[in-house]
């Protein structure tokens, strides 16, 4: 019967470093082939769990954590090398975790036969907690684990190691119970860890949801503008030999103030052609023209010096985050003096790119650490975000952020290299 | 002081507009200008070649025959010069990125404002200015004296710096490269302990490296990355 039980707890842990293993390769490599990695998973499971069983040393199992990460790092795609290192990395792990787990046990004075399982059952649980740690520090898909979720997520596994530590000395000899706890505690902690990921990925998908309502809105602006300006074009070309005629007759009659004054409508009829941003480079093309008419629909007064290579690598999601939430910002900001201005600047020199949008402001705009308090927080589309994903967007292209508020003036400044 | 700029459009009413802009902005301080007005640029490139030495040259991208990119590029490669600043005027308000391999100072909108022109000559004229500065060194205790603007790099190698020049000459002297950087106008940034670079003379930059003007690649050190990055901020901010 305890054999049996053994070799069920030997199972649970066998099945739990296997896929923490897995977890942790991930990080790291991309699979080459799903199933191969299954196939091998399960047969060096079944392998750790005979070895498992039979040896108890830690020099053993240090061994044994070093073959199976690497085993199961070989289904993973990448150069022998990194393989190794990741394997040893791993290793090291498995000690911090090994040391924790003795470190946590220390008080509390029963045989290591009694608590066997369990100790084995805490070490993969810290072996866990650190691959979680590993993950969203080094990982690709990296997530900022100080954040509010990210910390309560720890003060679970604190508060947790910290119950199990107190239920272990009221319950010794009482091993169902403190198998029951253990598991539940780490199931909590796994669940924890599951809703922190669930809740920031949806955050992530809610802003793109926003960025692509946004980057829809632009694309429907710059249709209808087109079109607007095609029946522009159309309607100065049909109506050019009539114009021109006109303005022969005027010359001829040497009707000057006439022929100003018909000039003056002419070019008035083109204007929309000009006001667009037109630097042919269409991911900035669209985000500036949406934005333009949004600041001018405020009657707030734009000024644009823009010199960029109709060519250059840049993506219409990123400039759509950059200068959306830049010229979002300013004109929340500006809306609130007598005279609302705006001056845009973007300029590309010898591979760097130079964006600066400055604006009237208040003189109480409120500056911490360089960084622009917004008041928009918390209120619907996350505007409040808008700066830390503006400097997340910077960072890709290697750039850095400026922010200054002067006598009035509020300018935000990027330099990205492209 | 005297200054030579250059206009080159075929529009003839640009060209006496853009006269008389920089005739009124100079009449208004102490230099002395003399403008050069051009409306083929086959025949601005033949005056280039005699001689005529521009500080500044306002020249049409869409010109008859040889237009204004093509220009540039003969001005920068074959006739090889690198100190006049271009300005591009033009209708247009895409550019090519083949334009901004000829490294113009700026592009301007037409129609041209009075306003317009006087801006880009003042921020032109002050490059310029700067650039006449003169940096002193010593060899031998014999000072020495090189015009800022043609300074494109220095280099620390032990105990001496060597200043790399425009027109690939190399000076050395004694001296602690550290010290330098207090002794020289701002747009020198220090990109390592072994380099100080003269932004103006910057062909392409990369987070990691610098491709000066003499195509020669500097390293730049990753503990002065964030420092070199704000420098030039800030450096593109006046440009």
């Amino acid at each position: 019967m305890t054999l049996m039980i053994n070799i069920i707890w030997a199972l649970i842990i066998g099945i739990m470093r296997i896929t923490i293993t897995n977890e942790y390769c991930s990080i790291f490599l991309a699979c080459l082939h799903r199933k191969v990695n299954l196939v091998i998973s399960y047969i060096i499971g079944v392998l750790y769990v005979i070895a498992f069983i039979i040896f108890d040393s830690v020099y053993v199992s240090i061994v044994e954590t070093f073959i199976v990460t690497y085993i199961i790092i070989l289904t993973y795609e990448g150069e022998l090398f990194k393989k190794i290192i990741f394997s040893c990395i791993n290793v090291l792990i498995w000690v911090m975790a090994y040391v924790g787990t003795l470190f946590i046990l220390v008080n509390n004075i029963i045989s290591d036969n009694d608590i066997f399982f369990i100790k084995e059952f805490l070490i993969v649980f810290l072996i866990y907690i650190f691959t979680i740690i590993v993950k969203n520090t080094f990982g690709v898909e990296k997530e900022n684990l100080l954040t509010w979720y990210g910390v309560s997520f720890f003060a679970f596994f604190i508060l947790s190691i910290a119950v199990w530590s107190v239920m272990l000395k009221q319950c010794i000899g009482n091993l169902g119970v403190m198998t029951f706890v253990t598991v539940a505690l780490f199931v909590i902690n796994v669940l924890g860890y599951k809703m922190f990921k669930y809740i920031s990925d949806s955050y992530k998908l809610e802003y793109e949801n926003v960025m692509l309502k946004e980057q829809q809105n632009i694309y429907e602006k710059q249709i209808s503008d087109n079109i607007i300006n095609d029946r522009i074009v159309r309607g100065l070309r049909h109506d050019m030999k009539r114009h021109i005629r006109e303005l022969q007759t005027l010359v001829e009659r040497e009707n000057y103030d006439e022929l100003k004054e018909y000039i003056h409508c002419m070019s008035k009829d083109a204007t929309p052609l000009y006001d667009m941003a037109g630097t042919g480079n269409v991911a900035v093309d669209g985000v500036l023209d949406y934005m333009y008419s949004k600041a001018i629909q405020e009657n707030i007064k734009v000024t644009k010096k823009v010199a960029i290579p109709e060519g250059i690598n840049l993506k219409a999601y990123d400039m759509n985050i950059i200068l959306g939430n830049l010229f979002e910002n300013a004109i929340e900001n500006t809306l609130k003096t007598d005279e609302p201005a705006i001056d845009f600047v973007m300029r590309y020199k010898a591979g760097t790119l130079y964006i600066s949008v400055s604006n009237n402001c208040i003189s109480d705009q409120k500056l911490q650490n360089g960084q622009y308090v917004s008041t928009k927080q918390n209120k619907e589309k996350q505007h409040g975000y808008g700066i830390s994903n503006i400097k997340r967007c910077v960072d890709k292209y290697n750039g850095t952020m400026q922010i200054t508020c002067k006598e009035e003036r509020f300018t935000a400044e990027i330099l990205m290299f492209v | 002081m005297k200054y030579i700029i250059g206009i080159c459009d075929d529009e003839s009413n640009v060209r006496e507009d853009m006269s008389e802009y920089i005739e009124r902005f100079f009449s208004l301080g102490e230099d002395k200008v003399d403008i050069y007005t051009w409306d083929k640029a086959e025949v601005m490139l033949e005056d280039i070649s005699k001689g005529v030495n521009l500080d500044v040259l306002f020249l049409d991208i869409e010109l008859p025959y040889m237009d204004g990119v093509a220009a540039g590029h003969h001005i920068r490669k074959v006739i090889k010069n690198k100190v006049v600043q271009i300005i591009y005027i033009s209708y247009k308000t895409s550019y090519a990125i083949r334009l901004f391999n000829i490294h113009p100072y700026d592009f301007l909108i037409k129609p041209l404002t009075y306003d317009m022109v006087s801006e880009a000559v003042s921020n032109v004229l002050q490059i310029s200015s700067q650039d006449r500065r003169f940096y002193l060194y010593k060899i031998n205790k014999i000072p020495y004296k090189v015009l800022v603007g043609d300074i494109l790099y220095f280099e620390s190698e032990r105990k001496h710096i060597k200043l790399h020049m425009t027109e690939d000459k190399v000076i050395e002297f004694v001296g602690i490269l550290k010290n330098e950087i207090n002794n020289l106008p701002e747009y020198f940034i220090m990109i390592g302990q072994s380099y100080i670079i003269n932004s103006r003379h910057i062909k392409q930059f990369n987070p990691e490296y610098v491709i000066m003007d003499n195509n020669k690649e500097l390293p730049v050190s990753r503990s002065y990355k964030e420092e070199v990055c704000l420098k030039l901020l800030n450096q593109s901010r006046n440009s």
